[in-house]
This record gives structure tokens, C-alpha cells and sequence, in this order.
């Protein structure tokens, strides 16, 4: 039997990318543009129209907006329907426990009525953040007939990147003996990739238990270690592309694997859906390529214009690279111009920028990391913001981030030197 | 109260188009990589706020009607706004199939009148044009006229192909002919008609006792300015382009990568991008050997190979090696390594098999068909294979359908036709 019916799908979007920095200062970090086209979010939300779930609840928090905008009634992955939806669950007064969401299972929590009214047998959750493809079906049938509580998702990480997950230690037939998160000298590198099947009674008494006496708020620091020799909690391990885009490093990674055939990140098998983009003027025309045009190694999006070089890059909708340009291993967002002979390098430029002729981005050696953020940018990437307007001639060196809507035009300088940062 | 009803007239069937209007009318032939020729009409009424449309179609209408749907990527849905697809039917008496532009009015005279509008918009579904129908309407009302035409001066050489017209200086119509050998005119009707509402129905209830032939051109028009109606020209002086014949239809579509080509987000085209019928919107992919230059590329298309100067629709794979010049290469079409494709249109879902040649030596017209292709471009219908190593040359027909064993021979002479 299809799991449609007896499974809620809570889709956790609200997170906050700090890491990400100016990509997702005034977005989710769910709706975060990807790979010429996508939004992060999509890839979650087209898994679930493959695995054939029915009902989504849709948690919102930060900055919603954007969020709101790409989904609304959940068309583009085919959820519209008697039975088939969408359903915001921003975070809501009403109650006296009501209150902004303080972790992952009081997200959760707070909507148990919203579950509690569909009678759900299972609930599955799932993060918005993920790049990856997966059949939650099949992870739903090892749950059933294993007869787990919970199944908890899983893949080795390096070990070296232990820390920013939970993981687990599982025994020979799977089940889940240890778990810890996002600790210091992991006793595994099994981490957990955020997808949870529960039972929904249990989920309902651990909620109550746990979150409703107030005594922690998250899934893996409190509700998964609680369960642990009382619950029967399973391991699913998955083998694939699965990539938590949470750093500009990881975020810039990831696009350029849309780019090699053998990353195993696929946006045409995996049949990956979003909403349509529509451009400032309505439809999206086809891309243009002008007869000096070079493009090799990219994405091209609609409706973009190029007439200069376009090398090992992701670009999306509307981008316009004029004559004698070259943007080479960036990430170039909706409708940005890059001006005549303008150089573009190892850098991620945000929507509706403007850069000028003989502008120079991610010039220089790209030794000194980010002087008010090494911790996000140290690998050389520069990252410009939304609508940030970069006079003709200045040059802008490495790990420099130009905040959006910042004007240069205003200001009097030739060069943004390596590891600047520019917010207003 | 709807003021104003849009009537497009669909339903024709080219004869000149051949393969390419097999299986569907010329009004939902693609152009430019991802638009059927009736976006544009429907683009000009909706930005024009016509909020009624009835499209009038007859021959083989399944693309179309999955094309059009509710007709919600035009803003045809909400309270006051409707766009219906108005095929013949069955009634009481007298239905039948179409027999004219008239005829197709006429038997929908009761979609009309349900909403009372003052005036009736009628359009051709078959041009390719941006048009801003407000100023036109607003002389139509202005000057009280019962029937105002838009014309588009034409080279005096090819104005025999069209309805023409003189105006007077108060652009009242003085004279009209239809493609007549040597027009006293060089105004040439778009197909685009305001008419006043009691004008139109009268006539056509009139013609319709009478058993007068069917056609506005040919009826509607001259009685009209025999019996001295106030009948007015709007002149247009945009791209207008009308594919006549095989040839014009792929003039019509290289059109777009002049230097001057119509600026496609300043026209603001809608048309409808359901993933069922255009495939998922995923980005353009150009692999690190692909060499594009003075082309269009739509999403979803994969290219490895060369693209000089062609029109990729969404879906289109050019494998590595192959070269594609000159050509229109229509949704899901897969060039296969090492294959040559120069100045031909393929229709969707064609393949191309390895080293094959598409296009090449002399120009010369098609032996059976000159009459709609004679400048040299191969036209490959809907679905058919072209088998590896085969090479074809210029102004061939490939019929839809083609399999390895349709193809007579490892070499097809230019002029040819392929059919089973």
C-alpha cells in the first residue's frame, strides 16, 4: 500500500542560515536560490512528490516571505488536491505555550493540534536544508516492518565534520545504541541527515513529555537521547549525494556539482520540480547567446543574454553577461548584469546586481580569510548581495562580502581589498 | 458588463505546412524554441484587457486544448474573465462543421450575445506579432465605425498574397480586394477586425438566411462597403510575420537571431509553461565541449556539441561532435555524435542518429512540393528516426513517424520526400 494516507509529512523550513551569511540575511535558508533555477527547498519537496506523500505542513519561521511566495498552494509538486496539500504553519499565539518556535521538536510540538486533526499513523520530518534525492517510501516500509518507533536517516560524513551533526552508533541489526549531537570526538561518523519517521502516537507522548514540561526543545539534544533503551529506534542508512548546504563553501560546492557528470548530484534524473520564475516583465524568454558568446561547463538559465565567457559557472534566470565579460566559477543569481569586459571569479553574486564595465570580482590572492567573518569565508569566494551596484573599473578582491543593496557608486574607491566586508 | 469579446480564429489547417501541421492546426505550431504561434495573439488581447476570449478551432484541436487549458497562463480565470475553446457541435438544426471564418462566428453567435459586449474583437491565431489593440479600439470608437481592419504595409510585390486595401484620408476603407492579381493597394490585412457587435451579428444572420459563402474576407467584407458601412483601416508598422509556407515559417523563425530581432521580454509573451507539456524547468546544460554562438537554447536542453545560429527548444540534447547550423530544432530532439544538421527544422522528438548527415549539397526545390519549399531547408516531421550514417540533403520532407526502413536508401537526393 502507497503510504499517502496514514503519513503527515512536517517539513521543518524555517532555519536560519547564519552560516550562509548575506545569501540567506533576508531569507530562509529553505529558499535560497540553487542550480540555475531551483531554491533549496525543492529538493525535499520533489522527494516527497516522488515518494508519493499527500500532506505537508510547511513550519515557517525566519523570514518567510520568500518562502511563501515560491510555494504557495504546493502546485509545482503536484499537491493540490482533495486529499493533497499544503499547509503554512508559521508559529501562532492562541495558547499559553504558544510562543516563537525554541527548537526543532517545539516546532513541531506546537502544531501537534494541526497533526492531532489528520490522525496521522505516521508523521515523517523533514529539513528544508538539504541537497540530496531520496525515496522516503522505502525508508517508511524498513520502519514498518522492522516495527520501529522511529527511524532515523543516516550517511558517514568525514570525521572531521563530525561536529556540526548528530550521529549515531547502531548495532548489527541497526538499531540505534548511542546518540550524540554535534559534539567534540564523535564516537561515530554516522550523522543523522534530519529525516525522521515516527509513529505518531509516540511522537505524541515524547512531545508532551519532553517539550510540554519544558524540558528541552530539540530533537537531537533531548527528544533522541530520552528515547534511547526505552523505544525501539532504527538506523536507516542511506548511500548517495546528500549535501548540507550550510556553509558559502559547501553552498558553492554543491552548485558545481550540478556541473560534473560524476558528482552524483543529477538535476535531470532526479526530476528535481520548482516553481516558475517569473521574470520583471512576465515570461522568461529563451537564453540568448550572441555571436561571440563562449559558454562551457555551465547552467544556463532562461532568459539570460550572454555575449561574453561563461566557464565552469551556475547562472540563473534573466542574467545578462555582456561583451568581453567573463564569469568563470561563480554562482551569478536572477538578473544581475555583468558589464562589458567585467571579470567575475570564484564568487557567488546575489540577485539584481549591477556590475560595471571592467569591474573586477574576486581579483587578488585570496590569502586573508574574511576579517569580520573568517569563520564563513576563509577559501577565497567572494559573496555579493542582492542588488549591490559595483561601479565601472573597481576591483574587488578575495573572501570580501559587499552587503545587499550596498550602492558603490556612492562611494569614492578603486578596490575592495581581500577579506573586506562592506554592509552599508 | 463585458464590453469587449475576443474571438481567435484557430481551426485552420495549412495545406503549405504539410508535416508539420499533420497532427496539429498552424496555430499551435511552436515558435521562437517555447511558443505556439497562438501565444502571441493571446498575449495581445490579454495586455489589450480583453477578459472574454473564444477560440475557434476545428482541425485536429488536441494540442491546442492542452496548450490553451482554462486559459490561466493568460489571466483568463477569475469572475468576469473566461477563455473557451468553442469547437463545432451538434444542435437542433443547421450545426455542422465549419465552413468558414463566418461560419465558425455564426454558430457561435450565442457565446457572443451572452455577454452583450459592444464590440467584437476577431483574430487570426496565426501570426507571429506584438500588437497593441487600444489604440485601434479606441479610433474604432471614436470614428463610429461599424467594422475597423488593421492593415500593415507591404512591398507592392507581395501584395498580391494578401486581402488589400486603400484608405482615404479619414482611413476610411475605399477599397478592398482579396489577393488580387494586381492590387489597386499595398495595405495588407493583418486578419485583426474590430467590429461593433450589431454590425457583426446582423451581417452574419443575414448571410446566414442568404446561404452566402462563409468567409469574412470574401463575404463579410465587400458586402459590407457595398452597402456603405463605415468601415475604417488601422495602419500597424511592427514585425508582422505570417507562415505561409515552409519557407516563410523558417524564415519566421530565424527572424529572432537577427541583430534586430524582436525583443521578446519588451513583448511579453506568455505562454503556457505546464511541465506536462514543456518538461521540468531545469537550466540549460552546456558540457565543457560545447561551442554555441548566434543562437536561442531553451531550458532543459543539453548540449555537447557545436550550435551555430539555431533555435534549441526545451528538452533538446546535442551530443558530442555534432554540429547543428541554420536549424530549428523543436522540443526533445536528440542530435546523436558526430551528426551534422545544417538548415533544417526538426519537428519534436526527432532523432538524429550518429554521423549522420542532415542537409547537404545543392539547393534545389522540393520535387513535389515546390510551391512551399524551395530555399533549401530539410523539414523532418514529428517522431521520426534518422538512421546513423544516412545523409540526406536539402528541401527533403520527412513525413512523422519515419523508421529506419521508410528510408529508401543510405542517401536521400535533395528535393526528396520520405513517406511510407
Amino acid at each position: 500500500m502507497r503510504p499517502a494516507r496514514d503519513t503527515l509529512v512536517m517539513l521543518l523550513a524555517g532555519g536560519v542560515g547564519s552560516r550562509l551569511n548575506i545569501l540567506a540575511s533576508e531569507r530562509a535558508k529553505p529558499a535560497v536560490p540553487f542550480g540555475g533555477g531551483f531554491r533549496i527547498i525543492d529538493f525535499t519537496l520533489s522527494n516527497v512528490m516522488h515518494s508519493g506523500l499527500e500532506l505537508v505542513g510547511l513550519l515557517t519561521q525566519y523570514r518567510p516571505l520568500s518562502l511563501m511566495d515560491h510555494v504557495r498552494n504546493g502546485e509545482p509538486w503536484d499537491l493540490v488536491g482533495r486529499e493533497r496539500g499544503v499547509r503554512i504553519l508559521p508559529p501562532h499565539t492562541g495558547k499559553a505555550d504558544s510562543d516563537w518556535y525554541k527548537g526543532t521538536a517545539d516546532a513541531i510540538y506546537q502544531n501537534l493540534a494541526f497533526m492531532e486533526d489528520r490522525k496521522p499513523d505516521k508523521v515523517v520530518i523533514l529539513s528544508g536544508d538539504h541537497i540530496y534525492r531520496m525515496d522516503y517510501e522505502q525508508m517508511i516500509a524498513a520502519h514498518e516492518s522492522r516495527r520501529a518507533d522511529l527511524t532515523i536517516a543516516a550517511m558517514p560524513v568525514p570525521w572531521e565534520e563530525t561536529q556540526r551533526f548528530g550521529v549515531m552508533v547502531a548495532n548489527d541489526d541497526g538499531w540505534i545504541t548511542e546518540f550524540q549531537e554535534k559534539v567534540k570526538n564523535a564516537k561515530s561518523n554516522l550523522a543523522s541527515m534530519g529525516v525522521y519517521v515516527f509513529n505518531f502516537a509516540v511522537l505524541a507522548e515524547e512531545l508532551r513529555a519532553v517539550v510540554g514540561a519544558k524540558k528541552g526543545y530539540d530533537f537531537g539534544k533531548d527528544i533522541i537521547p530520552g528515547m534511547l533503551g526505552r523505544r525501539p529506534m532504527l538506523c536507516y542508512p542511506f548511500r548517495g549525494y546528500w549535501r548540507d548546504v550550510g556553509t558559502i563553501k559547501s553552498y558553492h560546492e554543491a552548485n558545481m556539482d550540478c556541473l560534473d557528470p560524476d558528482s552524483g548530484l543529477d538535476l535531470r534524473t532526479w526530476e528535481i520540480r520548482t516553481a516558475p520564475d517569473v521574470g520583471p516583465t512576465g515570461e522568461r524568454s529563451p537564453s540568448r547567446l550572441g555571436s561571440k558568446a563562449s559558454v562551457s561547463n555551465s547552467l544556463i538559465g532562461r532568459g539570460c543574454v550572454i555575449e561574453g565567457e561563461v566557464a565552469q559557472s551556475v547562472l540563473f534566470p534573466g542574467v545578462v553577461v555582456k561583451q568581453g565579460a567573463v564569469v568563470r566559477e561563480s554562482i551569478v543569481m536572477q538578473d544581475t548584469v555583468v558589464g562589458d569586459g567585467c571579470k567575475v571569479a570564484y564568487s557567488i553574486i546575489d540577485k539584481q546586481c549591477r556590475l560595471g564595465n571592467e569591474a573586477v570580482i574576486g581579483a587578488g590572492t585570496g590569502t586573508i580569510a574574511n576579517r569580520e567573518f573568517p569563520g564563513h569565508l576563509d577559501c577565497g569566494i567572494s559573496v555579493v548581495g542582492k542588488g549591490v551596484v559595483i561601479p565601472a573599473g573597481v576591483r574587488v578582491g578575495k573572501n570580501c562580502i559587499i552587503g545587499p543593496g550596498v550602492d558603490l557608486s556612492r562611494r569614492r574607491l578603486k578596490t575592495v581589498a581581500d577579506g573586506e566586508t562592506i554592509k552599508t | 458588463m463585458t464590453k469587449i469579446v475576443g474571438m481567435v480564429l484557430a481551426g485552420g489547417r495549412v495545406d503549405e505546412l504539410l508535416v508539420l501541421t499533420a497532427k496539429r492546426p498552424k496555430s499551435a505550431l511552436p515558435m521562437w524554441g517555447m511558443y505556439r504561434i497562438i501565444d502571441f495573439v493571446l498575449s495581445n488581447l490579454m495586455r489589450a484587457g480583453i477578459e472574454v476570449v473564444g477560440v475557434l478551432s476545428q482541425y485536429r484541436p488536441h494540442s491546442l486544448n492542452t496548450h490553451l487549458l482554462n486559459g490561466e497562463p493568460w489571466d483568463y480565470v477569475g469572475r468576469s474573465r473566461a477563455l473557451r475553446v468553442l469547437s463545432p457541435f451538434k444542435g437542433a438544426e443547421d450545426s455542422d462543421w465549419y465552413k468558414g471564418t463566418a461560419d465558425a462566428l455564426y454558430q457561435n453567435l450565442n457565446f457572443i450575445e451572452r455577454y452583450s459586449p459592444e464590440t467584437v474583437v476577431v483574430a487570426s491565431a496565426d501570426h507571429v506579432y506584438a500588437m497593441d489593440y487600444r489604440p485601434m479600439l479606441q479610433q474604432h470608437a471614436t470614428s463610429g465605425a461599424d467594422l475597423t481592419i488593421a492593415f500593415k504595409r507591404v512591398p507592392r510585390d507581395q501584395a498580391h498574397l494578401y486581402g488589400t486595401a486603400v484608405l482615404d484620408e479619414s482611413r476610411r476603407v475605399t477599397v478592398y480586394q482579396e489577393k488580387a492579381s494586381r492590387p489597386e493597394g499595398d495595405l495588407a490585412s493583418l486578419t485583426v477586425y474590430v467590429f461593433k457587435t450589431r454590425c457583426l451579428v446582423e451581417r452574419l444572420k443575414q448571410n446566414a438566411r442568404d446561404g452566402q459563402t462563409f468567409q469574412i474576407y470574401s463575404e463579410i467584407i465587400p458586402r459590407m462597403l457595398e452597402e456603405k458601412a463605415r468601415v475604417f483601416g488601422w495602419v500597424f508598422d511592427g514585425y508582422w510575420q505570417y507562415a505561409r509556407t515552409l519557407d516563410t515559417y523558417y524564415a519566421t523563425n530565424m527572424d529572432i537571431l537577427e541583430e534586430d530581432a524582436p525583443n521578446l521580454p519588451a513583448w511579453g509573451v506568455r505562454t503556457n509553461l505546464n511541465p506536462g507539456t514543456m518538461g521540468d524547468p531545469a537550466p540549460a546544460l552546456f558540457r565543457p565541449t560545447a561551442k554555441v554562438s548566434s543562437s536561442l537554447v531553451c531550458w532543459d536542453a543539453v548540449v555537447e556539441g557545436t550550435v551555430e545560429h539555431s533555435i534549441l527548444s526545451p528538452g533538446v540534447v546535442i551530443e558530442r561532435g555534432a554540429v547543428v547550423r541554420d536549424s530549428v530544432i523543436m522540443h526533445r530532439c536528440r542530435i546523436a555524435k558526430g551528426a551534422v544538421v545544417d538548415r533544417a527544422i526538426l519537428d519534436k522528438d526527432v532523432r538524429v542518429g550518429t554521423e549522420a548527415r542532415v542537409g547537404c549539397g545543392d539547393v534545389v526545390p522540393n520535387r513535389l512540393h515546390p510551391q512551399t519549399l524551395s530555399t533549401g531547408v530539410t523539414v523532418i516531421g514529428k517522431d521520426s528516426c534518422v538512421p546513423a550514417g544516412l545523409r540526406m540533403g536539402r528541401s527533403c520532407i520527412v513525413y512523422p513517424d519515419m523508421r529506419e526502413a521508410n528510408f529508401p536508401h543510405a542517401e536521400i537526393p535533395s528535393g526528396s520526400v520520405v513517406s511510407a
